[in-house]
């Protein structure tokens, strides 16, 4: 409210500095001046130092950051020959890998200062007005307690924000970047440049040699992420289901059994599973011995099958999830409409179709949007039970088992193709960004009041 | 409530002083690592140095190091476990925290070289090891004429068996050994590469030319090679052929299987299969269809590297160097049993001794092996090849697709860069 | 009449009895690779593949060797400590962080609140591989590598963009208690702490459930971190680094005790806790 009466009124920065006192027109090259002409002594210094320790930045590094990020650094390092001790002796050159990621962060710096400067600026003006409708300027104290109040979003935020910035932002614009230039396999630094090469590697990864393996790849991706989610929801509701039909004892128990595989770290249970299937483990020595097969089943060998286990492997890990949680939904489901139901004559499948199951879906639609794309990020599953195989030789440096995420992690271990993997990375945040924006557009549970 | 911007400033300015402290901090260093003068400290035998050893050699370098500080009393040396085979990651992760001195394969020095993470041991050192090694050790440790690291241990794959099924006159035709015992081994799963990529070496064929180093030396879309995924093909019909990847050693003890192929690092293990009934022999004949030929492996040797990037180079050359001298040897020999690469570390009489050593060395010579290539495209070379070799095996390759795929291979192993 | 009932309740106890039986299955699948890994932890013979599931002997030799840490390059104990620091720390912390944004996000309005909701989805659906690297030299600028706090800052920062469960709570609790105590003269920082906190309990459980049991699970991003410096490692990186193609097979039964040992604290804790676990993750979207 307050916000929109102020909104109306501003004045332009023009006006300001025509207008304004010498403090206000100060401000426009000294930050705060304004504030100390008008006795808010804390919040000028504030500003104050801001712009000198941005200018000191800038002329000691930020210069050369920005200005390196156009070629990401020229010199080669190289070996020169030492006389006195008679071996070579390294001159370092560019590091075109920290030239990128510090030039980004420098004009992350710039871009905050800028903002700093308009938020100097709204200060001043915001004194002019004050000023001019004859009310007091605010002081410390009332600046301070706005920060508990109005303001308390700030307060609570921006250490958050902060760590976002640093650790989210910055790596991630640091990362697109990767996929405009030509850091593979043989521009690795600190020896090698590389540059800008704009967008060759899109091309390549979508219509080049790549494209024969992306293709397959994202399709095994989105068909995995669909059955991993819908297997896991579907069983672990019936799970829920059977534990909680009545007249069934020790529930707890029953849970507990269940809860337990998700207590046991991921990169155990799955190892286990890789041990457990392989040709040679117990799960097929046993069933030889008992003369059920008599040569081994290829769980994790064959690509058919591989996958068909991958999936199975994956419900013995989310089912125990989906259960807990649907048994927290069935226990509060509305009881008195599932007995005006049988009342009714409905009986126990109507029941769940009409009444039980919707309700779960409902209240676990995010949960499950999540999950979705949870699936086709999921490095862990593949990469500790399969680890991308079996091999296919029609692939690009991917296995038949590889979801998008493991072929990316791949291609900058193991071929260190560090581009490639960057314009994976970007198909992969579009695919799942634009269905998540869609799905929190489109589903009721999302709608907030 | 009416300072809206109050807040906006509390955020800004924690932000920006952050930023100042993280880019200070950066700035000082990316300014330092484009300044050109040359590295001050290092010139003299004194450090700090920081060595990568693999897990299991840490007692037994351990003791060497000591030997070394003690001769050297201004280099003071820390052990660190580390992963040989993962060198070129961990060290590429950030040249300036890795190791000074590491343990690592041969066939990651071209790459590591190409990306500047390599010192070069230098003139002197370079004669030492000339001098000291066998060829193919010092082979394996030059890179476009230079030389790259110390080597300290050959490997090569040999055939272990159960002498109590197979006699020492079986196991030289692979045809012989599968029809009197059963061979296991892994065409059809991963790290098959590395074992049967030999064969087209074997069938006279070339990978990366005959020094490893030629990006256009790859000949197998031949007959040759052809001929060579047809025998692959038809060792799944071979009923004293079980494909076998991470079990062979408890098949191997259960009796399940009577010969596979392993490197000198499985000796211990075959020893506590097989007991008393364990023999080692050098690799045997193999017939692609115009008569015995001799079935080849690859060589690998095991390196020190130094890190180009380094603070005191001069004592961590020496570090590497002691560390690769015979004494070192003969202890890694003992305790390890690495298969040492000094000629006089050879000779000795317990190496000359050892069954497994012995076939490692017979194996090591031309008519056995070839060194592992090493130029830095070989890690785009090692995927397609297991996957040639799989889908070969499982019968997913027909043998009307042979030349057309082995053509792709050749052609996508062979390209610079995209 | 009677016939029917008594067909009703057999049929009812045939049902009863078929649901039991699926239940024993399904318990005897999800409960096999775990007491898989419970045997194989005492299991005395043989390496990481054995044909057989019941061990030929036993003995504790593989816990004992752990725990010593004979050979000094695996030194499990210290590890579980570091584990259970930087579990305590940004437990601590990412709950305060996590809580504070969906607090935010979900009772205070401001002008870029709607946007930032969107924003903050999308921001964590990038694949963290190649974003690691870049954050390490982040922290190495900060000269924060290979420390504990450095896993602790990750794994806390990581907090600020999970806060969609909380905020859905805290959307259930009615806006009328804020309101009235607003007119009671109270500022936002009394109601966060007075009212709206102490409702909250389920989801502040919640939360710090989640982000303690993190730390034990993350292997690789950890890794890059510490690199070789192998006595601040977790347990999960410490553990991972023990299966190396040289070692796994050699180590794999001490390797499976250390599984067990880290595997029972978590599994009693997250028992203990798994009603919280339910309230917290349903209750957001009950209304």
């Amino acid at each position: 409210m307050f916000k929109k009466r102020y909104g109306e009124q501003h004045i332009t920065y023009r006006e300001l500095f025509k207008k304004g006192d010498i403090g206000m027109k100060l401000s426009f090259i000294i930050m705060g001046a304004a504030n100390f002409a008008n006795k808010q002594i804390l919040k000028g210094c504030i500003f104050l130092a801001v712009e000198i320790g941005f200018f000191a930045w800038f002329i000691q590094n930020g210069i050369h950051a920005l200005a390196m990020l156009q070629t990401l650094g020229t010199k080669k390092q190289g070996l020169h020959y030492d006389t006195n001790l008679g071996i070579d002796v390294l001159q370092k050159g560019d590091n075109s890998m920290l030239l990128l990621l510090f030039g980004i962060a420098a004009i992350l710096l710039c871009i905050v200062m800028i903002s700093m400067y308009i938020i100097n600026l709204r200060s001043a003006r915001h004194i002019y007005e004050t000023k001019a409708a004859g009310e007091p300027v605010a002081t410390l104290k009332q600046d301070l307690s706005s920060l508990v109040n109005e303001r308390f979003h700030i307060t609570l935020m921006t250490v958050p924000l902060l760590g976002v910035l640093f650790f989210t932002i910055l790596p991630l614009l640091y990362m697109i970047s990767i996929a405009f230039t030509n850091y593979d396999h043989v521009h690795l630094p600190p020896k090698n440049l590389f540059t800008w090469v704009g967008f060759s590697n899109f091309g390549n990864v979508i219509t080049g040699d790549m494209a024969s393996t992306f293709f397959p790849v994202l399709s095994w991706t989105l068909i995995w992420a669909v059955f991993a989610t819908i297997t896991c929801f579907f069983f672990g509701v019936i799970l829920a289901l059977l534990i909680n039909t009545k007249g069934i004892k020790l529930k707890k128990m029953w849970r507990t059994i269940f809860v337990i595989t998700i207590a046991v770290p991921q990169f155990v249970s799955l190892l286990v599973m890789h041990n457990l299937l392989n040709d040679a483990g117990p799960i097929n020595a046993m069933l030889k011995n008992w003369g059920v097969i008599s040569t081994s089943i290829p769980f994790l060998s064959d690509p058919t099958l591989a996958k068909f286990s991958i999936i199975m492997v994956n419900m013995w890990i989310g089912i125990p999830t989906t259960m807990l949680i649907s048994t927290g939904i069935i226990q509060n489901l509305d009881q008195e409409q599932i007995e005006a139901a049988e009342m009714d004559g409905a009986n126990k499948f109507q029941i769940f179709k009409s009444i039980t199951f919707p309700q779960i879906l409902f209240v676990m639609m995010p949960s499950l949007i999540q999950q979705f794309i949870g699936n086709i990020n999921n490095f862990n599953v593949i990469f500790l039970l399969t680890g991308g195989g079996p091999s296919n030789s029609n692939y690009y440096g991917a296995g038949s088992t590889d979801l998008l995420v493991t072929w990316l992690y791949n291609l900058t271990v193991n071929t260190m193709d560090y581009n490639l993997a960057s314009v994976i990375g970007i198909l992969i945040f579009i695919l799942s960004a634009v269905f998540s924006l869609w799905a929190y557009t489109h589903t009721n549970s999302y709608k907030e009041g | 409530m009416k300072k809206k911007n109050w807040k906006k400033l509390l955020l800004g300015s924690l932000i920006v002083s952050m930023s100042l402290m993280t880019l200070a901090g950066c700035g000082s260093k990316s300014s330092s690592s484009s300044d050109s003068k040359p590295v001050a400290g290092g010139t003299e035998m004194k450090g700090d140095i920081k060595v990568w050893i693999d897990t299991e050699h840490v007692a037994a370098i351990k003791s060497q190091v000591k030997k070394f500080e003690k001769s050297n009393p201004k280099i003071h040396v820390t052990v660190k476990s580390g992963s040989s085979a993962d060198a070129m990651k961990d060290v590429s992760k950030d040249p300036e925290k890795a190791a000074d001195v590491f343990m690592m394969p041969h066939d990651q020095i071209g790459q590591m070289a190409e990306a500047g993470l390599l010192y070069p041991v230098g003139k002197k050192n370079t004669t030492t090891i000339k001098d000291n090694d066998i060829q193919s050790a010092v082979d394996g440790v030059t890179y476009k004429g230079k030389v790259y690291g110390f080597p300290y241990g050959v490997e090569s794959q040999v055939l272990y068996y159960n002498k109590s099924k197979l006699s020492a006159e079986d196991v030289k035709s692979w045809d012989t050994m599968t029809s009197k015992g059963k061979l296991g081994t892994n065409f059809g799963d991963a790290g098959a590469n590395y074992i049967f990529a030999p064969l087209f070496l074997s069938n006279g064929d070339q990978i990366y030319g005959s020094n490893g180093e030629d990006l256009k030396g790859t000949n197998i879309n031949n007959e040759q090679g052809v001929q060579v995924l047809q025998w692959i093909a038809s060792q799944k019909q071979n009923k004293g052929v079980v494909q076998t990847s991470d079990a062979a050693l408890s098949n191997l003890q259960s009796g399940k299987i009577d010969a596979f192929l392993s490197g000198p690092w499985s000796k211990n293990d075959v020893k506590k299969a097989l007991g008393k009934n364990m023999a080692v022999a050098a690799y045997p004949t193999v017939n692609f269809g115009n008569g015995d030929t001799q079935m080849k492996a690859f060589l690998g040797v095991k390196v020190y590297g130094v890190n180009q990037q380094t603070k005191s180079p001069v004592a961590s050359l020496a570090l590497a160097k002691y560390l690769s001298n015979e004494a070192t040897q003969k202890v890694e020999f003992e305790k390890n049993g690495v298969v040492p690469t000094n000629k006089k570390a050879q000779a000795l009489s317990e190496v000359q001794k050892d069954q497994t050593a012995k076939s490692v060395l017979e194996m090591s010579d031309a008519n056995h092996t070839v060194v592992m290539p090493k130029l830095p495209e070989i890690i785009s070379f090692w995927p397609p090849m297991d996957s040639l070799i799989n889908d070969t095996y499982k019968g997913k390759i027909k043998s009307s697709q042979y030349q057309d795929k082995l053509n792709k291979f050749v052609k996508d192993t062979s390209k610079k860069s995209k | 009449m009677e016939a029917k009932t008594t067909n009703y309740r057999a049929k009812k106890r045939n049902t009863r009895f078929l649901v039991y039986a699926i239940l024993i299955i399904m318990s005897i699948i999800w409960l096999f690779p775990i007491v898989w890994i419970v045997l194989t932890s005492f299991r005395a013979e043989g390496g990481a593949f054995v044909p057989y599931i019941m061990p030929k002997s036993f003995t504790l030799s593989n816990y004992t060797k752990l725990l010593s840490d004979s050979t000094g390059n695996f030194p499990f104990v210290r590890w579980f400590i570091n584990t259970f620091v930087v579990a305590t720390f940004s437990c601590l912390l990412s709950t305060f962080i996590t809580i504070a944004m969906a607090y935010s996000l979900s009772r205070l309005r401001f002008k870029m609140r709607r946007p930032f909701l969107k924003i903050a989805l999308v921001l964590n659906m990038f694949p963290g591989f190649m974003s690691m690297i870049a954050v390490y030299y982040i922290l190495k600028a900060l000269d924060l590598t290979q420390s504990l706090v450095a896993l602790v800052l990750i794994y806390s920062a990581g907090a600020a963009l999970g806060f969609y469960v909380a905020k859905g709570f805290f959307d259930t609790i009615p806006m009328a208690l804020d309101e009235s105590a607003m007119i009671d003269g109270a500022n936002k920082w009394q109601i966060f702490t007075k009212i709206t906190l102490p409702l909250s309990k389920p989801i502040i459980v919640y939360t710090a459930l989640m982000a303690f049991m993190g730390p034990w699970m993350d292997f690789i991003f950890a890794k890059i971190i510490m690199g070789d410096d192998v006595k601040d490692y977790t347990v999960a990186i410490g553990l991972y680094s023990m299966m190396t193609k040289t070692t796994a097979n050699s180590l794999f039964m001490s390797f499976t005790a250390g599984c067990v040992l880290i595997a029972i604290p978590i599994t009693l804790l997250f028992i203990y806790m798994q009603k919280y676990y339910v309230e917290g993750i349903t209750s957001g979207s009950v209304k």
